[in-house]
């Protein structure tokens, strides 16, 4: 036991003091944190986005097929691949509200049956054109460019980790911004707020709750998209079976534990992205690769159970009256 | 101005039938407070609901200013300068004031919502009125009062002329009541109709100008409130058309099997609704729970039955506190409930009657044969069942969702009488069921007391309550207001006053509940 110890603390302590480590954090964090504010604003609306998973499966792949369709890298195909994703996300965020508030269907059942298809599907649709099951490397799809941002990236260390993103990683932190700006400071999302909190004061003064929680699914579908590009022309050049493995679940996760707060989601994201980065750095060393492989989705389970203690805590306190000794005073109705 | 607001003819009848209103009646002046008082379910919240636009009138016409209006949601009824405090607040917790009172009708700056322009308008309409609330503070962080007077500055910025209040002070302090009574007589002063909904009949006499009682969906009179004092309200409001005759013998009771002693209980928000209670059911007696609705007793009862947790004060069952006990080891120890809301809590309407029956047995070895159920059993006591609780069906096969109101009640009876048990808690147990199946259900309840159970009776039915129980409580307030322990010798006009606080009951009196 003794020496397994030693071992880890040793890879942290060689992996720490790597510029790269905090620049693999930065990206690993960022289709996670893209796929948690798409569950962010769904859920501040009230209309949980289970489905996030398979929005970004059938997304990474039609960017790819796209991409390679009108001549990959050389013809702009990747920004092409993006708009497309963009637009199918958006279009899959509407089919989840249409299901799930027209036809009244449980809109968990409708988050699962979006994620057998995202696997099933794209498997077939991959299978179908390319003639391999597990990967498009036949097709050259490209990816999106990286920004060298100019003085930053001259900048020891900090320019190291800061800059020579892929444009996507930069446009996920900016997003956070957009979206806390969008909820908290538009009409929309006063709007989304008020829907998701409680619906029937937003209906009695004549807010289509319906209508509302349809534009917060398609927003939520749209950066699903941008989270399954990423995936495909950023992290990796091609789509593959597997691909996404579970970010869409882990971005829920997060969003769950930032209570819907771009801000804190933003952190929670980062935390996680930490052990990303580390079970991909740790390859190198002793360590046994299944239990890294499995680090972050441990890290992930442990950080919810916490945050779940902690609600739980919370309530208890209220049921023991301690937050209403001040209004004992006060007699019942 | 006579004839502001004219509801003529009115009547609501619900999809199952229930006649909510039948031809009311109803006009209120420009500028006075209008109460409207009346038993539970007889029919003022499904009026105001029509005014609302919540519900539409089957019959009749509600005329506004000499205007016909016809009111198909709350948007129109808006319109119409209708507002509405509802008991239950329609407000987001999150937001800050401001956002909740513009909310629907938010001033932006293109695609900003101008939170400036907000607070100035809710600014604005607080002090044209004389309410003080601070604009940006966050709903979550107020106190009820506040909350409420949120509400109606919500109405008014949306120019509403007419306001309903459904029962303001339920939830208020005293300071804070007469604090809203200030106020609203000020709104009333500018000119704006206030539609006061009430069972408090001390604070109906203080508020209004006049008053229109409604019993069981009929309008009983208007009168102005000087005309009348609070015991003639309340004799229009209570009384009792039929005297149900049940014959029972004198109740012998024996020992406790339920007792409760000093227990409070606070509610989700926080507010005391169960105030130091203190009683006990013993075997062989009815004790009934009389008392308006909203008065502690269904807290009382969700924490007697297992469904909501307790912290002060305790309950034994047979002699063993049921404090951590979950509903499995109160039904071990004895108690049987019959729930108020029998389609929720009652039954599963997509299971069969047998399956119904049988749920809370099925583990008993006798329904078991090793690890398969034993069929045979079940059908043979199931069978035996329908036939005596008079359950009308095609056979036990059918499923509970198929059959009416009074005989998924005998199915939900049947059950509960059939289990082993020593207290029966029968909460609502007629409600809305056939005058047949009624008195099927209210004859097993004495059959089961002359058999040496424990029951306690919650029931709105006054007719029902005082025929069916040995020994009556009166909860007023989340306290014990009254106990009779013969109810023979309670005139149903006594009964009334103590409902409705206009009498109480000394300390010692009261004490009595509890025997030991």
């Amino acid at each position: 036991m003794g020496g397994l110890f030693t071992e880890i603390f040793n890879t942290i302590c060689n992996v720490v003091v790597l510029p790269s480590f905090y620049f693999m954090i930065i990206q690993s964090a960022a289709p996670i944190l893209l796929a948690a504010l798409a569950c962010a604003i769904a859920i501040k609306a009230n209309a949980i986005n289970m489905g996030i998973e398979g929005i970004m499966t059938i997304t990474s792949l039609s960017c790819v097929l796209v991409s390679s369709a009108i001549g990959g890298q050389a013809n702009g195909g990747p920004w092409l691949g993006l708009l497309v994703a963009i637009v199918i996300g958006g279009l899959l965020g509407f089919m989840v509200s249409v299901f799930a508030f027209r036809l009244k269907i449980d809109i968990i059942l409708v988050g699962i049956a979006m994620n057998l298809i995202g696997t099933g599907f794209s498997v077939f649709l991959m299978y179908m054109l390319t003639g391999d099951r597990t990967t498009t490397t036949s097709l050259l799809s490209g990816t999106l460019p990286q920004i060298h941002i100019p003085l930053l990236k001259d900048i020891p260390v900090i320019g190291e980790i800061l800059s020579g993103h892929y444009i996507l990683t930069y446009l996920a932190y900016i997003l956070v911004f957009v979206m806390s700006f969008l909820l908290f400071k538009t009409k929309l999302g006063l709007r989304i707020r008020a829907v998701g909190e409680n619906e029937e004061a937003a209906e009695s003064v004549g807010i289509s709750s319906l209508h509302i929680k349809t534009v917060a699914l398609i927003i939520s579908g749209v950066l699903g998209g941008v989270a399954g590009a990423f995936m495909s022309e950023c992290y990796l050049a091609y789509f593959s079976s597997g691909l996404i493995a579970g970010r869409g679940f882990i971005g829920l996760a997060a969003c769950n534990m930032g209570a819907g707060n771009p801000g804190v989601i933003c952190i929670c994201c980062l935390a996680f992205g930490i052990f990303y980065a580390f079970s991909n750095f740790a390859a190198l060393s002793n360590l046994s690769q299944y239990a890294l492989n499995a680090l972050p989705y441990a890290v992930v389970l442990i950080g919810v159970v916490l945050y779940s203690i902690y609600t739980r805590n919370k309530e208890l306190k209220r049921l023991r009256g301690l937050d209403s000794e001040e209004k004992s005073d006060q007699i019942a109705g | 101005m006579e004839n502001y607001l004219v509801m003529e003819d009115v009547t609501k009848i619900y999809n199952n039938g229930i006649i909510a209103n039948d031809k009311v009646n109803f006009n209120a002046r420009k500028g006075e407070i209008h109460a409207i008082c009346g038993e539970n379910g007889a029919g003022k919240t499904t009026l105001m609901k029509m005014l609302f636009g919540i519900e539409q009138p089957d019959e009749g016409k509600i005329i506004i200013k000499g205007e016909e209006m016809h009111l198909n949601s709350p948007t129109d009824a808006i319109k119409a300068g209708i507002g509405m405090v509802h008991q239950h607040f329609m407000q987001v917790p999150t937001l800050t004031v401001a956002e909740n009172v513009t909310l629907g009708i938010e001033p932006t700056k293109g695609l900003v919502f101008d939170q400036a322009k907000a607070v100035e308008i809710t600014r604005e309409c607080c002090e044209k009125y004389g309410f003080e609330i601070n604009p940006e503070a966050h709903i979550q962080d107020l106190s009820v009062g506040v909350k409420q007077k949120v509400e109606i500055v919500k109405a008014l910025v949306k120019g509403c002329e007419i306001l309903i209040l459904d029962e303001p002070t339920a939830v208020l302090t005293p300071q804070e009541t007469r604090e809203l009574f200030l106020q609203l007589k000020n709104l009333r002063d500018s000119g704006c109709t206030i539609i006061f909904i009430s069972h408090k009949l001390n604070e109906v006499k203080e508020l209004c100008d006049r008053v229109t009682v409604i019993k069981k969906g009929k309008t009983i009179g208007v009168w102005n409130i000087k005309d009348v004092t609070e015991a003639d309200i309340s004799r229009y409001m209570v009384g009792v058309d039929v005297d149900l005759d049940i014959p029972k013998k004198p109740a012998e009771p024996k020992e406790n099997v339920l007792v409760v002693k000093d227990l409070t209980v606070y509610n989700e928000a926080g507010k005391k609704k169960v105030d130091d209670v203190s009683f006990s059911v013993r075997k062989g007696e009815i004790v009934g729970i009389a008392g308006v609705e909203g008065n502690g007793q269904r807290e009382l009862i969700d924490v007697i039955t297992g469904l909501a947790k307790y912290n002060y004060g305790s309950i034994t069952l047979m002699g063993k506190e049921v404090k951590d006990m979950d509903i499995q080891g109160l039904r071990d120890n004895g108690m049987v409930h019959i729930p108020e809301d029998r389609n929720l809590y009652g039954c599963a309407r997509s299971m069969s009657i047998r399956d119904n029956m049988i749920a809370d047995k099925i583990s008993k070895p006798e329904y078991n044969n090793g690890i398969f159920i034993d069929e045979k059993a079940i059908k043979e006591d199931t069978d035996r069942w329908v036939k005596e609780y008079r359950v009308l069906c095609d056979d036990g096969d059918q499923l509970v969702g198929m059959l009416s109101g009074g005989n998924v009640q005998k199915v939900v009876v049947a059950r509960e009488f059939t289990s082993y048990s020593e207290l029966v808690i029968s909460d609502q147990p007629t409600r809305g069921i056939d005058v047949g199946a009624a008195e099927f259900v209210r004859q097993r309840m004495v059959e089961m007391r002359d058999a040496g159970k424990a029951i306690l009776l919650i029931s709105a039915d006054l007719a029902e309550i005082m025929s069916l129980s040995d020994s009556l409580i009166v909860m007023h307030g989340g306290k014990i207001n009254a106990y009779f322990s013969d109810v023979k010798s309670l005139t149903e006009e006594d009964l009334g006053f103590y409902m409705l606080g206009v009498k109480h009951m000394s300390e010692e009196e009261i004490r009595g509940a509890l025997h030991e």
